[in-house]
């Protein structure tokens, strides 16, 4: 348990440096791929409501961390919910269905990025239009989509070699 | 518990601690949670700094890669251009080159009283060893044979095959080819003939005249003479031999460059009413003269003359040569 623990402490801090310091140099048209909500999407999907909640709240307070602007717990407010709402979401799919992944990454990725520029905008630390709210959220959700795969991967060996407590390992 | 249940439950204590965290984090200016950013920047940079190193070759080289093709489009689009310009040069330059004699031939035509035809080369002799051109007016523009052809820089020749629509003109250089003239500044007399590829030679009546280098050369006009007088035929380069008792032979180099003859005049009438007096040019001025004739020289080569004065023209051209 201590060593799922560690790894994932170390994917998030991994995932949360690429973020910062890498994808900025990839950014199309102004947006980026959100890391570290595909890793909560991810493992959502493949440990349950739970793991979702607890990776999505951690990786949220590391988010708003690096954030100055916004509120610190926004971010781990909105992933905990994403990364609940994924996790309620699995058993209601086919279990061994290749699009099921791919459309909780879609929808997960999406409703997180609108609920995290949604509730900066609303807390009034984040000027954002509404416009510009759905198109980063489309755009994070097909790149996030795209990207699903190869971190599911991951995600599946790490969960397999270290289950988490009570929770399903695979599908 | 039923995991469902717990997963609730973890969910309602996490949003309950967002909320918290949320709320310490507006109320406070300068609070624990601030400083536990700047612990988590200070902590976070150097693992950015060492990612954004590592990353950024690889990122630049993936740019660079697609700039390249930017940059291909570019130079071909740029190539094309170039091409293009180098083409519009060429064009201009040909242009200019055409306008030039153009222009050259237009103030010939203005300068003198003569009535000319403007003829375009269109063929060069292929013989090693004849030089004439033929040019795009014939007898349906008024050219007949004999007919003296210039430029704006001198003699070029004389019609000697006339077609409805073309014509051949011997060129001066042409070792048939030769014409009564005489030196600018002195008045000397004598006879130029062409020498093919070499210089023209002029043969001079009188071995006491003093005919140096760079003494300038005109046509002369006996009466019922082929060439009207004063049109510049070139400068004395130097002596070929003598003076004897009967003649010196000079060698002159043409005016008229012959291996660019594009456009010339051909002079189909000259004044029938003498021109008014103008002195000649004095020696070793090397440009051309202005073609004037010499006012003691009446021009008589009409076209429209009796049949007699045309034999006499003939004859008076055999004697020349």
């Amino acid at each position: 348990m201590i060593m799922r623990v560690f790894v994932i402490a170390l994917l998030i801090t991994t995932a949360a440096a690429i973020q910062t310091a890498v994808l900025p140099m990839v950014s199309f048209g102004g947006f980026r791929p959100d890391l570290l909500l595909l890793v909560v999407v991810a493992f959502a999907v493949q440990d349950g409501p739970e793991a979702g909640v607890r990776i999505g709240f951690v990786a949220g307070l590391v988010t708003d961390l690096l954030l100055e602007t916004s509120a610190i717990g926004v971010a781990a407010l909105t992933l905990a919910l994403v990364g609940y709402i994924v996790g309620a979401a699995r058993p209601y799919l086919a279990p061994n269905s290749l699009t099921a992944p791919l459309l909780l990454g879609l929808l997960g990725s999406a409703i997180g990025s609108l609920l995290l520029g949604g509730l900066s905008s609303i807390l009034g630390d984040a000027d954002t239009s509404f416009g510009l709210l759905v198109t980063a959220a489309l755009y994070v959700g097909v790149v996030n989509t795209v990207l699903i795969g190869f971190v599911l991967k991951f995600t599946k060996g790490l969960s397999s070699r270290f289950p988490a407590e009570g929770t399903a390992t695979s599908r | 518990m039923n995991p469902r249940r717990r997963a609730r439950a973890v969910l309602a204590v996490l949003v309950l601690a967002s909320l918290v965290l949320v709320t310490a984090d507006f109320r406070s200016e300068q609070g624990p949670l601030d400083s536990l950013r700047s612990m988590a920047t200070s902590m976070f940079s150097p693992l950015q700094s060492g990612m954004s190193g590592a990353a950024r070759p690889v990122v630049d080289m993936f740019s660079n890669i697609g700039e390249l093709w930017a940059i291909r489009a570019d130079n071909e689009t740029l190539r094309g251009r170039l091409d293009v310009l180098s083409d519009r040069q060429v064009a201009a330059e040909a242009l200019q080159r055409e306008n030039d004699e153009l222009r050259a031939l237009l103030a010939l035509r203005g300068s003198t009283d003569w009535v000319t035809v403007t003829a375009t080369t269109v063929a060069f002799t292929p013989s090693n060893f004849e030089w004439t051109i033929t040019i795009d007016v014939g007898s349906e523009d008024g050219v007949k044979e004999d007919m003296p052809v210039v430029e704006g820089a001198g003699l070029v020749g004389k019609v000697i095959q006339v077609a409805p629509t073309s014509s051949r003109v011997l060129l001066a250089i042409d070792p048939n080819f030769s014409a009564a003239t005489r030196v600018a500044g002195t008045g000397d007399i004598g006879v130029v003939t062409g020498r093919g590829s070499d210089l023209m030679r002029m043969e001079t009546d009188d071995p006491s005249a003093e005919i140096g280098p760079g003494t300038q050369i005109v046509t002369n006009n006996y009466a019922f003479g082929v060439f009207p007088a004063g049109i510049p035929v070139g400068i004395v380069d130097g002596l070929v031999e003598g003076p004897n008792e009967l003649s010196q032979t000079v060698l002159v180099r043409p005016y008229v460059d012959f291996n660019r003859l594009n456009h010339v005049l051909v002079i189909l009438q000259q004044p029938t009413a003498p021109p008014p007096p103008v002195p000649d040019l004095p020696d070793r001025d090397l440009d051309p003269p202005q073609l004037v004739p010499d006012p003691s020289e009446i021009p008589s080569t009409d076209p429209n003359a009796e049949p007699g004065s045309e034999a006499d023209a003939d004859e008076t051209a055999g004697a020349e040569a």
